[in-house]
Protein backbone atom coordinates (compact mmCIF):
# COMPACT_ATOMS: atom_id res chain seq x y z
CA UNK A 1 0.00 0.00 0.00
CA UNK A 2 2.62 2.34 0.76
CA UNK A 3 4.45 1.89 -2.63
CA UNK A 4 0.97 2.34 -4.43
CA UNK A 5 0.89 5.68 -2.25
CA UNK A 6 4.20 6.97 -2.93
CA UNK A 7 3.76 6.28 -6.99
CA UNK A 8 -0.08 8.40 -7.12
CA UNK A 9 2.06 11.07 -4.67
CA UNK A 10 4.52 11.37 -7.07
CA UNK A 11 2.39 10.88 -10.30
CA UNK A 12 0.14 13.32 -8.81
CA UNK A 13 2.55 15.66 -7.63
CA UNK A 14 4.54 16.00 -11.32
CA UNK A 15 0.70 16.75 -12.58
CA UNK A 16 -0.23 19.29 -10.61
CA UNK A 17 2.92 21.31 -10.97
CA UNK A 18 2.08 20.98 -14.30
CA UNK A 19 -1.14 22.45 -14.11
CA UNK A 20 0.61 25.12 -11.55
CA UNK A 21 2.74 26.26 -14.06
CA UNK A 22 0.41 26.37 -17.17
CA UNK A 23 -2.75 27.63 -15.72
CA UNK A 24 -2.44 30.28 -13.23
CA UNK A 25 -5.70 30.69 -11.93
CA UNK A 26 -6.37 27.61 -10.32
CA UNK A 27 -8.32 24.94 -11.13
CA UNK A 28 -10.97 23.04 -9.40
CA UNK A 29 -9.81 19.67 -9.43
CA UNK A 30 -10.57 16.61 -6.62
CA UNK A 31 -8.19 16.39 -3.92
CA UNK A 32 -5.41 13.81 -4.18
CA UNK A 33 -4.33 12.16 -1.03
CA UNK A 34 -4.19 8.74 1.00
CA UNK A 35 -3.40 7.95 4.56
CA UNK A 36 -0.09 5.63 5.13
CA UNK A 37 -2.69 3.23 6.80
CA UNK A 38 -6.62 2.95 6.92
CA UNK A 39 -7.01 1.42 10.43
CA UNK A 40 -5.79 2.06 13.91
CA UNK A 41 -5.91 -2.08 15.50
CA UNK A 42 -5.81 -1.57 19.27
CA UNK A 43 -4.07 -4.35 20.76
CA UNK A 44 -2.78 -4.97 24.17
CA UNK A 45 0.36 -3.19 23.68
CA UNK A 46 -1.54 -0.27 22.26
CA UNK A 47 -0.14 3.03 23.69
CA UNK A 48 -1.60 5.40 20.33
CA UNK A 49 -0.84 5.46 16.95
CA UNK A 50 0.51 7.70 14.50
CA UNK A 51 -0.81 7.88 10.88
CA UNK A 52 0.50 10.03 7.92
CA UNK A 53 -1.80 11.75 5.70
CA UNK A 54 0.17 12.36 2.02
CA UNK A 55 -1.42 14.88 -0.64
CA UNK A 56 -0.96 17.23 -3.62
CA UNK A 57 -1.48 20.54 -2.77
CA UNK A 58 -2.66 21.66 -6.52
CA UNK A 59 -0.10 24.54 -5.53
CA UNK A 60 -2.33 25.91 -3.05
CA UNK A 61 -0.48 27.39 0.05
CA UNK A 62 -2.78 26.49 2.79
CA UNK A 63 -4.44 23.52 3.41
CA UNK A 64 -6.83 22.26 6.40
CA UNK A 65 -7.35 18.46 7.40
CA UNK A 66 -10.30 17.49 9.81
CA UNK A 67 -10.50 14.19 11.52
CA UNK A 68 -14.04 13.51 13.33
CA UNK A 69 -14.33 10.12 15.19
CA UNK A 70 -18.03 8.79 15.27
CA UNK A 71 -21.04 10.84 16.63
CA UNK A 72 -22.25 10.11 19.86
CA UNK A 73 -24.87 11.69 22.41
CA UNK A 74 -23.26 13.28 25.28
CA UNK A 75 -24.39 14.64 28.85
CA UNK A 76 -22.52 17.42 30.55
CA UNK A 77 -23.72 18.32 34.55
CA UNK A 78 -22.87 21.50 36.13
CA UNK A 79 -22.58 21.48 40.31
CA UNK A 80 -23.96 23.59 42.46
CA UNK A 81 -23.45 24.82 46.02
CA UNK A 82 -26.69 23.50 48.46
CA UNK A 83 -25.59 24.26 51.93
CA UNK A 84 -21.90 24.03 51.60
CA UNK A 85 -21.73 20.74 49.34
CA UNK A 86 -21.35 20.84 45.85
CA UNK A 87 -23.93 18.89 44.26
CA UNK A 88 -25.23 17.91 40.73
CA UNK A 89 -27.69 20.84 39.41
CA UNK A 90 -28.35 21.67 35.94
CA UNK A 91 -27.57 19.42 32.83
CA UNK A 92 -27.57 19.53 29.12
CA UNK A 93 -27.81 16.18 26.86
CA UNK A 94 -26.07 16.81 23.66
CA UNK A 95 -26.64 14.67 20.15
CA UNK A 96 -24.45 13.43 18.15
CA UNK A 97 -21.24 14.83 19.43
CA UNK A 98 -18.34 14.06 17.18
CA UNK A 99 -16.32 11.60 20.02
CA UNK A 100 -13.20 12.59 18.27
CA UNK A 101 -12.27 15.99 16.70
CA UNK A 102 -8.56 16.76 15.18
CA UNK A 103 -7.69 19.55 13.17
CA UNK A 104 -4.94 20.38 11.55
CA UNK A 105 -3.74 23.57 9.28
CA UNK A 106 -1.02 25.23 8.05
CA UNK A 107 -1.24 28.53 9.57
CA UNK A 108 -3.67 30.13 11.98
CA UNK A 109 -7.12 29.33 10.94
CA UNK A 110 -8.41 32.75 11.33
CA UNK A 111 -6.24 33.83 8.73
CA UNK A 112 -6.89 31.64 5.72
CA UNK A 113 -11.16 31.89 5.63
CA UNK A 114 -13.74 33.83 6.86
CA UNK A 115 -16.06 32.80 9.84
CA UNK A 116 -18.87 31.99 8.34
CA UNK A 117 -16.63 29.57 5.56
CA UNK A 118 -15.25 27.80 8.59
CA UNK A 119 -18.69 27.32 9.91
CA UNK A 120 -20.24 25.64 6.28
CA UNK A 121 -17.12 23.54 6.75
CA UNK A 122 -17.44 22.34 10.89
CA UNK A 123 -13.72 23.84 10.82
CA UNK A 124 -12.28 23.96 14.28
CA UNK A 125 -13.65 23.34 17.46
CA UNK A 126 -15.85 26.45 17.87
CA UNK A 127 -17.72 25.65 14.48
CA UNK A 128 -18.64 22.59 14.90
CA UNK A 129 -22.38 21.38 14.94
CA UNK A 130 -23.36 20.12 18.27
CA UNK A 131 -26.93 20.34 19.35
CA UNK A 132 -28.87 20.04 22.56
CA UNK A 133 -31.11 17.22 22.54
CA UNK A 134 -35.15 17.70 21.59
CA UNK A 135 -36.63 18.57 24.92
CA UNK A 136 -33.97 20.89 26.86
CA UNK A 137 -35.30 23.40 28.74
CA UNK A 138 -34.95 26.38 26.81
CA UNK A 139 -33.73 28.47 29.74
CA UNK A 140 -30.67 26.97 29.97
CA UNK A 141 -27.79 28.84 28.62
CA UNK A 142 -26.46 26.01 26.41
CA UNK A 143 -23.24 27.69 25.43
CA UNK A 144 -21.59 27.28 28.92
CA UNK A 145 -22.51 24.05 28.33
CA UNK A 146 -21.12 23.76 24.94
CA UNK A 147 -17.83 25.32 25.73
CA UNK A 148 -17.45 22.95 29.01
CA UNK A 149 -18.05 19.89 26.47
CA UNK A 150 -15.48 21.11 24.38
CA UNK A 151 -12.93 22.08 27.55
CA UNK A 152 -13.72 18.18 28.86
CA UNK A 153 -12.55 17.13 25.66
CA UNK A 154 -9.74 18.93 25.30
CA UNK A 155 -8.33 17.70 28.49
CA UNK A 156 -8.47 14.29 27.57
CA UNK A 157 -6.89 14.43 24.48
CA UNK A 158 -9.68 13.80 22.37
CA UNK A 159 -10.27 17.27 20.88
CA UNK A 160 -7.55 19.23 19.11
CA UNK A 161 -6.52 22.00 16.77
CA UNK A 162 -2.90 22.80 16.02
CA UNK A 163 -1.69 25.39 13.51
CA UNK A 164 1.20 24.70 11.39
CA UNK A 165 0.67 20.66 11.56
CA UNK A 166 0.25 20.06 7.89
CA UNK A 167 3.98 20.47 6.10
CA UNK A 168 4.00 21.97 2.80
CA UNK A 169 6.97 20.12 0.57
CA UNK A 170 8.45 22.06 -2.18
CA UNK A 171 5.66 23.55 -3.67
CA UNK A 172 3.02 20.67 -4.96
CA UNK A 173 2.65 18.30 -2.04
CA UNK A 174 1.82 18.78 1.61
CA UNK A 175 2.06 15.95 4.80
CA UNK A 176 0.30 15.81 7.99
CA UNK A 177 1.01 13.16 10.73
CA UNK A 178 -2.49 12.06 12.57
CA UNK A 179 -1.38 11.03 16.20
CA UNK A 180 -4.03 9.19 17.70
CA UNK A 181 -4.52 8.86 22.09
CA UNK A 182 -4.60 5.88 23.90
CA UNK A 183 -8.14 6.66 24.45
CA UNK A 184 -9.22 6.88 21.04
CA UNK A 185 -12.98 5.84 20.82
CA UNK A 186 -13.78 2.70 18.34
CA UNK A 187 -15.30 3.31 15.23
CA UNK A 188 -15.26 4.86 11.82
CA UNK A 189 -13.53 8.08 11.30
CA UNK A 190 -13.68 10.83 8.79
CA UNK A 191 -10.45 12.62 7.27
CA UNK A 192 -11.60 15.88 5.43
CA UNK A 193 -8.79 17.65 3.52
CA UNK A 194 -9.60 21.52 2.44
CA UNK A 195 -7.11 23.35 0.07
CA UNK A 196 -7.62 26.85 0.70
CA UNK A 197 -6.10 29.78 -1.58
CA UNK A 198 -6.96 33.25 -0.85
CA UNK A 199 -9.49 33.10 1.40
CA UNK A 200 -11.58 30.75 -0.17
CA UNK A 201 -11.50 26.71 -0.45
CA UNK A 202 -10.23 25.36 -3.88
CA UNK A 203 -10.99 22.07 -3.57
CA UNK A 204 -12.04 19.40 -1.15
CA UNK A 205 -11.32 15.45 -0.21
CA UNK A 206 -11.99 13.30 2.01
CA UNK A 207 -10.88 9.48 3.14
CA UNK A 208 -11.50 7.55 6.05
CA UNK A 209 -10.04 5.19 8.58
CA UNK A 210 -11.51 2.70 10.80
CA UNK A 211 -10.22 2.67 15.03
CA UNK A 212 -10.97 -1.32 16.07
CA UNK A 213 -9.86 -3.81 18.95
CA UNK A 214 -8.00 -6.27 17.21
CA UNK A 215 -6.61 -9.69 18.62
CA UNK A 216 -7.29 -10.64 21.83
CA UNK A 217 -8.60 -6.96 23.20
CA UNK A 218 -11.38 -7.52 20.15
CA UNK A 219 -11.79 -11.35 21.66
CA UNK A 220 -12.48 -10.03 25.12
CA UNK A 221 -14.97 -6.93 24.61
CA UNK A 222 -17.04 -9.46 22.10
CA UNK A 223 -17.29 -12.16 24.54
CA UNK A 224 -18.29 -9.74 27.20
CA UNK A 225 -20.71 -8.20 25.10
CA UNK A 226 -22.27 -11.35 23.23
CA UNK A 227 -22.05 -13.99 26.15
CA UNK A 228 -22.56 -11.89 29.15
CA UNK A 229 -23.62 -14.31 31.72
CA UNK A 230 -21.01 -17.20 30.91
CA UNK A 231 -18.15 -13.89 30.40
CA UNK A 232 -19.14 -13.18 33.85
CA UNK A 233 -19.26 -16.68 35.58
CA UNK A 234 -15.59 -17.03 33.63
CA UNK A 235 -14.81 -14.10 35.33
CA UNK A 236 -15.75 -15.62 38.43
CA UNK A 237 -13.77 -18.75 38.00
CA UNK A 238 -10.37 -16.99 37.61
CA UNK A 239 -10.94 -14.81 40.62
CA UNK A 240 -11.74 -18.15 42.88
CA UNK A 241 -9.06 -20.25 41.48
CA UNK A 242 -6.60 -17.06 41.55
CA UNK A 243 -7.54 -16.70 45.26
CA UNK A 244 -7.02 -20.52 45.85
CA UNK A 245 -3.89 -20.97 43.88
CA UNK A 246 -1.99 -17.64 46.01
CA UNK A 247 -3.16 -19.52 49.33
CA UNK A 248 -1.70 -23.04 48.00
CA UNK A 249 1.52 -21.32 47.33
CA UNK A 250 1.89 -19.27 50.34
CA UNK A 251 1.35 -22.32 52.23
CA UNK A 252 4.35 -24.34 50.94
CA UNK A 253 6.13 -21.14 51.18
CA UNK B 1 5.01 -0.82 30.59
CA UNK B 2 1.55 0.13 29.12
CA UNK B 3 -1.53 -1.97 28.90
CA UNK B 4 -4.68 -1.62 27.01
CA UNK B 5 -7.58 -2.43 29.05
CA UNK B 6 -10.64 -3.75 26.87
CA UNK B 7 -13.84 -3.01 28.24
CA UNK B 8 -12.10 0.31 29.93
CA UNK B 9 -10.93 1.45 26.86
CA UNK B 10 -7.73 2.78 27.97
CA UNK B 11 -4.08 2.67 28.85
CA UNK B 12 -2.38 2.01 32.48
CA UNK B 13 0.79 1.02 33.27
CA UNK B 14 1.16 -2.32 34.34
CA UNK B 15 2.95 -1.52 37.17
CA UNK B 16 0.93 0.88 38.93
CA UNK B 17 -1.85 -1.54 39.04
CA UNK B 18 0.03 -4.50 40.36
CA UNK B 19 1.09 -1.92 43.21
CA UNK B 20 -2.32 -0.90 43.54
CA UNK B 21 -3.66 -4.54 44.40
CA UNK B 22 -0.90 -5.73 46.21
CA UNK B 23 -1.40 -2.66 48.71
CA UNK B 24 -5.43 -3.22 49.10
CA UNK B 25 -4.61 -7.14 49.19
CA UNK B 26 -2.83 -6.07 51.77
CA UNK B 27 -4.60 -4.41 53.58
CA UNK B 28 -7.77 -6.63 52.83
CA UNK B 29 -5.92 -9.65 54.50
CA UNK B 30 -4.77 -7.53 57.82
CA UNK B 31 -8.19 -6.35 58.58
CA UNK B 32 -11.08 -8.46 56.73
CA UNK B 33 -12.30 -5.65 54.73
CA UNK B 34 -12.72 -6.25 51.76
CA UNK B 35 -10.61 -3.28 50.03
CA UNK B 36 -13.26 -1.74 47.68
CA UNK B 37 -14.03 1.95 49.43
CA UNK B 38 -10.13 2.08 48.43
CA UNK B 39 -10.33 0.65 45.23
CA UNK B 40 -12.77 2.12 43.83
CA UNK B 41 -11.07 5.62 44.22
CA UNK B 42 -7.89 4.55 43.45
CA UNK B 43 -9.28 3.20 40.03
CA UNK B 44 -11.16 6.18 39.06
CA UNK B 45 -7.88 8.58 39.60
CA UNK B 46 -5.69 6.58 37.74
CA UNK B 47 -8.64 7.13 34.67
CA UNK B 48 -10.83 3.96 34.77
CA UNK B 49 -14.46 4.82 33.94
CA UNK B 50 -16.33 4.95 37.43
CA UNK B 51 -18.88 2.30 36.26
CA UNK B 52 -15.86 -0.09 35.13
CA UNK B 53 -14.19 0.42 38.06
CA UNK B 54 -17.02 -0.69 40.68
CA UNK B 55 -17.70 -3.37 39.23
CA UNK B 56 -14.16 -5.11 38.38
CA UNK B 57 -13.37 -4.10 42.06
CA UNK B 58 -16.24 -6.73 43.02
CA UNK B 59 -14.57 -9.33 41.10
CA UNK B 60 -11.01 -8.79 42.33
CA UNK B 61 -12.34 -8.86 45.94
CA UNK B 62 -13.77 -12.21 44.91
CA UNK B 63 -10.34 -13.25 44.21
CA UNK B 64 -8.17 -11.73 47.62
CA UNK B 65 -11.15 -13.03 50.05
CA UNK B 66 -11.12 -16.17 49.00
CA UNK B 67 -7.13 -16.23 49.42
CA UNK B 68 -7.69 -14.44 52.81
CA UNK B 69 -10.86 -17.17 53.78
CA UNK B 70 -8.21 -19.76 53.14
CA UNK B 71 -5.56 -18.25 55.23
CA UNK B 72 -8.09 -17.60 57.86
CA UNK B 73 -9.53 -20.95 57.64
CA UNK B 74 -6.38 -22.94 58.09
CA UNK B 75 -6.08 -21.52 61.64
CA UNK B 76 -9.54 -22.28 62.39
CA UNK B 77 -10.55 -18.83 62.48
CA UNK B 78 -13.57 -18.65 60.37
CA UNK B 79 -17.41 -18.67 61.73
CA UNK B 80 -18.91 -20.85 58.88
CA UNK B 81 -22.46 -20.64 60.51
CA UNK B 82 -22.25 -17.35 61.79
CA UNK B 83 -21.04 -16.42 57.87
CA UNK B 84 -24.02 -18.23 56.44
CA UNK B 85 -26.89 -16.32 58.75
CA UNK B 86 -24.61 -12.64 58.05
CA UNK B 87 -24.90 -13.98 54.56
CA UNK B 88 -28.97 -14.84 54.26
CA UNK B 89 -29.35 -11.33 55.83
CA UNK B 90 -26.70 -9.95 52.89
CA UNK B 91 -28.92 -11.46 49.93
CA UNK B 92 -31.91 -9.94 51.37
CA UNK B 93 -30.58 -6.32 51.85
CA UNK B 94 -28.85 -6.35 48.78
CA UNK B 95 -31.66 -7.11 46.73
CA UNK B 96 -33.49 -4.43 48.07
CA UNK B 97 -30.52 -2.37 47.85
CA UNK B 98 -30.55 -2.60 44.29
CA UNK B 99 -34.00 -1.58 44.51
CA UNK B 100 -33.72 1.78 46.49
CA UNK B 101 -30.19 2.58 44.15
CA UNK B 102 -32.50 2.54 40.87
CA UNK B 103 -35.21 4.60 42.26
CA UNK B 104 -32.33 7.13 43.59
CA UNK B 105 -30.92 7.02 39.85
CA UNK B 106 -34.20 8.03 38.64
CA UNK B 107 -33.94 11.32 41.09
CA UNK B 108 -30.52 11.95 39.70
CA UNK B 109 -28.76 12.72 42.89
CA UNK B 110 -27.19 9.06 43.47
CA UNK B 111 -23.48 10.27 43.54
CA UNK B 112 -24.15 12.67 46.09
CA UNK B 113 -25.70 9.66 48.22
CA UNK B 114 -22.92 7.41 47.17
CA UNK B 115 -20.60 10.55 48.67
CA UNK B 116 -22.68 11.13 52.00
CA UNK B 117 -22.91 7.82 53.00
CA UNK B 118 -19.42 7.16 52.40
CA UNK B 119 -18.79 10.07 54.53
CA UNK B 120 -21.47 9.53 57.05
CA UNK B 121 -20.59 5.89 57.84
CA UNK B 122 -16.94 5.65 57.65
CA UNK B 123 -17.11 9.04 59.72
CA UNK B 124 -19.09 6.78 62.17
CA UNK B 125 -17.22 3.92 61.98
CA UNK B 126 -13.84 4.97 62.17
CA UNK B 127 -14.60 7.48 64.85
CA UNK B 128 -16.22 5.02 67.19
CA UNK B 129 -13.22 2.54 66.13
CA UNK B 130 -10.85 5.06 67.25
CA UNK B 131 -12.59 6.19 70.57
CA UNK B 132 -12.93 2.46 71.71
CA UNK B 133 -9.38 0.83 70.63
CA UNK B 134 -7.32 3.90 72.02
CA UNK B 135 -9.58 3.43 75.39
CA UNK B 136 -8.72 -0.21 75.46
CA UNK B 137 -5.15 0.21 74.53
CA UNK B 138 -4.56 2.28 76.78
CA UNK B 139 -6.86 0.61 80.04
CA UNK B 140 -4.47 -2.76 79.24
CA UNK B 141 -1.15 -0.46 79.89
CA UNK B 142 -2.89 -0.01 83.51
CA UNK B 143 -3.40 -3.24 83.24
CA UNK B 144 -7.23 -2.86 84.38
CA UNK B 145 -9.08 -6.15 84.15
CA UNK B 146 -11.19 -5.99 81.19
CA UNK B 147 -14.67 -4.97 81.36
CA UNK B 148 -17.16 -8.54 81.09
CA UNK B 149 -19.52 -8.94 78.78
CA UNK B 150 -23.47 -7.62 80.12
CA UNK B 151 -26.53 -9.55 79.26
CA UNK B 152 -28.98 -7.03 77.87
CA UNK B 153 -31.98 -6.71 76.25
CA UNK B 154 -30.60 -8.48 72.71
CA UNK B 155 -29.64 -11.94 74.89
CA UNK B 156 -33.57 -11.89 75.22
CA UNK B 157 -34.43 -12.13 71.37
CA UNK B 158 -36.07 -15.87 70.48
CA UNK B 159 -34.67 -17.97 67.92
CA UNK B 160 -31.29 -18.54 70.09
CA UNK B 161 -28.51 -20.50 68.35
CA UNK B 162 -25.11 -21.56 69.33
CA UNK B 163 -22.14 -20.11 67.48
CA UNK B 164 -19.32 -22.49 68.98
CA UNK B 165 -16.28 -20.98 67.44
CA UNK B 166 -17.68 -17.30 68.65
CA UNK B 167 -18.02 -18.95 71.42
CA UNK B 168 -21.51 -17.05 71.62
CA UNK B 169 -25.22 -18.19 71.97
CA UNK B 170 -27.11 -15.36 70.76
CA UNK B 171 -30.61 -15.09 69.09
CA UNK B 172 -30.45 -15.43 64.80
CA UNK B 173 -31.95 -12.32 64.51
CA UNK B 174 -29.01 -10.38 65.04
CA UNK B 175 -26.73 -11.81 62.54
CA UNK B 176 -29.34 -11.88 59.50
CA UNK B 177 -30.34 -8.13 60.54
CA UNK B 178 -26.72 -6.96 60.37
CA UNK B 179 -26.13 -8.49 56.93
CA UNK B 180 -29.44 -7.05 55.84
CA UNK B 181 -28.26 -3.36 56.25
CA UNK B 182 -24.96 -4.52 55.32
CA UNK B 183 -26.53 -5.51 52.39
CA UNK B 184 -28.50 -2.18 51.82
CA UNK B 185 -25.18 -0.74 52.06
CA UNK B 186 -23.49 -2.60 50.09
CA UNK B 187 -25.18 -2.27 47.09
CA UNK B 188 -25.90 1.97 47.39
CA UNK B 189 -21.91 2.49 48.27
CA UNK B 190 -20.64 -0.58 45.47
CA UNK B 191 -18.73 -2.41 48.40
CA UNK B 192 -18.23 -5.90 50.06
CA UNK B 193 -19.22 -3.79 53.27
CA UNK B 194 -16.78 -5.54 55.30
CA UNK B 195 -15.81 -2.32 56.73
CA UNK B 196 -19.36 -1.68 58.56
CA UNK B 197 -19.45 -5.48 58.59
CA UNK B 198 -15.81 -5.77 60.94
CA UNK B 199 -17.33 -3.59 63.40
CA UNK B 200 -21.17 -4.67 63.67
CA UNK B 201 -19.74 -7.74 64.66
CA UNK B 202 -17.30 -6.89 67.33
CA UNK B 203 -19.55 -4.62 68.42
CA UNK B 204 -22.67 -5.70 68.44
CA UNK B 205 -22.49 -9.38 68.58
CA UNK B 206 -19.11 -9.10 70.80
CA UNK B 207 -17.54 -11.67 68.40
CA UNK B 208 -14.03 -12.10 69.46
CA UNK B 209 -11.66 -10.02 66.94
CA UNK B 210 -10.15 -13.00 65.45
CA UNK B 211 -12.98 -14.91 64.39
CA UNK B 212 -14.17 -12.03 63.04
CA UNK B 213 -11.63 -11.00 59.76
CA UNK B 214 -12.23 -14.57 58.44
CA UNK B 215 -15.68 -15.02 58.94
CA UNK B 216 -16.87 -11.04 57.42
CA UNK B 217 -14.46 -12.44 54.66
CA UNK B 218 -16.22 -15.33 54.18
CA UNK B 219 -19.47 -13.75 53.92
CA UNK B 220 -17.94 -10.77 51.28
CA UNK B 221 -16.79 -13.55 48.75
CA UNK B 222 -20.49 -14.44 48.44
CA UNK B 223 -21.99 -10.89 48.13
CA UNK B 224 -19.24 -9.35 45.45
CA UNK B 225 -19.55 -12.61 43.60
CA UNK B 226 -23.03 -11.46 43.42
CA UNK B 227 -22.05 -8.42 42.62
CA UNK B 228 -20.08 -9.32 39.81
CA UNK B 229 -21.91 -11.68 37.90
CA UNK B 230 -24.70 -8.95 37.81
CA UNK B 231 -22.24 -6.42 36.61
CA UNK B 232 -21.31 -8.58 34.23
CA UNK B 233 -24.59 -9.45 32.83
CA UNK B 234 -26.48 -6.42 32.92
CA UNK B 235 -24.02 -3.59 32.41
CA UNK B 236 -21.11 -5.75 30.60
CA UNK B 237 -18.70 -3.81 32.82
CA UNK B 238 -16.23 -5.77 34.29
CA UNK B 239 -12.48 -5.79 32.92
CA UNK B 240 -11.35 -8.99 33.03
CA UNK B 241 -7.58 -8.05 31.87
CA UNK B 242 -7.89 -5.17 34.60
CA UNK B 243 -9.13 -7.55 37.71
CA UNK B 244 -6.29 -10.00 36.57
CA UNK B 245 -3.96 -7.76 36.84
CA UNK B 246 -5.03 -6.50 40.01
CA UNK B 247 -5.65 -9.79 41.39
CA UNK B 248 -2.60 -10.70 40.84
CA UNK B 249 -0.85 -8.47 43.20
CA UNK B 250 -4.24 -8.54 45.47
CA UNK B 251 -4.18 -12.36 46.11
CA UNK B 252 -0.60 -11.82 47.25
CA UNK B 253 -0.91 -9.26 48.77
CA UNK B 254 -3.70 -10.36 51.08
CA UNK B 255 -1.64 -13.43 52.13
CA UNK B 256 1.40 -11.24 53.54
CA UNK B 257 -1.64 -9.51 55.12
CA UNK B 258 -2.92 -11.91 56.87
CA UNK B 259 0.33 -13.35 57.83
CA UNK B 260 1.43 -9.39 59.23
CA UNK B 261 -2.25 -9.24 61.12
CA UNK B 262 -1.29 -12.58 62.79
CA UNK B 263 1.51 -10.71 64.89
CA UNK B 264 -0.34 -7.99 65.99
CA UNK B 265 -3.07 -7.61 68.60
CA UNK B 266 -6.88 -7.10 68.56
CA UNK B 267 -6.36 -3.67 69.83
CA UNK B 268 -3.81 -2.06 67.74
CA UNK B 269 -5.31 -3.81 64.03
CA UNK B 270 -8.63 -1.92 65.27
CA UNK B 271 -6.85 1.43 65.64
CA UNK B 272 -4.97 1.34 62.10
CA UNK B 273 -8.18 -0.12 60.54
CA UNK B 274 -9.90 3.17 62.13
CA UNK B 275 -6.81 5.79 60.90
CA UNK B 276 -7.46 4.56 57.67
CA UNK B 277 -11.27 4.59 57.71
CA UNK B 278 -11.48 8.40 58.71
CA UNK B 279 -8.73 9.00 56.40
CA UNK B 280 -11.09 8.13 53.43
CA UNK B 281 -13.90 9.40 55.53
CA UNK B 282 -11.68 12.93 55.81
CA UNK B 283 -10.83 13.11 51.67
CA UNK B 284 -14.67 12.42 50.18
CA UNK B 285 -15.77 14.77 53.25
CA UNK B 286 -13.25 17.57 51.47
CA UNK B 287 -14.42 16.36 47.81
CA UNK B 288 -17.48 17.29 48.68
CA UNK B 289 -17.16 20.74 50.21
CA UNK B 290 -14.20 22.30 48.03
CA UNK B 291 -14.97 24.03 44.52
CA UNK B 292 -13.76 21.56 41.88
CA UNK B 293 -11.55 22.86 39.29
CA UNK B 294 -14.38 22.55 36.45
CA UNK B 295 -18.01 22.90 37.22
CA UNK B 296 -18.98 21.13 34.33
CA UNK B 297 -18.42 17.67 33.72
CA UNK B 298 -19.53 15.00 31.01
CA UNK B 299 -21.39 11.56 31.89
CA UNK B 300 -20.76 10.95 35.66
CA UNK B 301 -24.15 9.00 37.13
CA UNK B 302 -22.56 6.43 39.59
CA UNK B 303 -19.25 8.10 39.80
CA UNK B 304 -17.60 7.84 43.50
Amino acid sequence: MKIRLTYTALFTALLSSLIFLTARPLVAAPVVADLSEHSVAITTDFSGSDILLFGATQGVEDVIVIVQGPRLPRTIRRKERNVGIWMNGESVTFDQVPSYYAMATTRDIDSLLPAEVLESYGAGEEHLIITPALGTDPSIDVTAFREALIRNQRRVNLYSQEPARVEILGDSLFRVNLSFPTNVPVGEYSVRILLVHDQKVISTGSTHLKVGKAGIEASVYNFAHEYSALYGIVALIIAVTAGWAASVVFRKA
Amino acid sequence: MQIYLPIAETSINIFVLLGMGGGVGFLSGLFGVGGGFLMTPLLIFVGIPPTVAVATEANQIVASSVSGVLAHWRRGNVDFKMGAMLLVGGVIGSTFGVWLFSILRSLGQIDLVIKLSYVVFLGIIGGLMFLESSRSILRSRRQAPPKRRTHNWLHGLPFKMRFRRSRLYISALLPLTIGVFVGVLSAIMGVGGGFVMVPAMIYLLGMPTSVVVGTSLFQIIFVTANATFLQATMNQTVDIVLALILLIGGVIGAQIGARAGAKLNGEQLRILLAIMVLGVCVKIGFDLVLTPDDLYAVGGIGSH
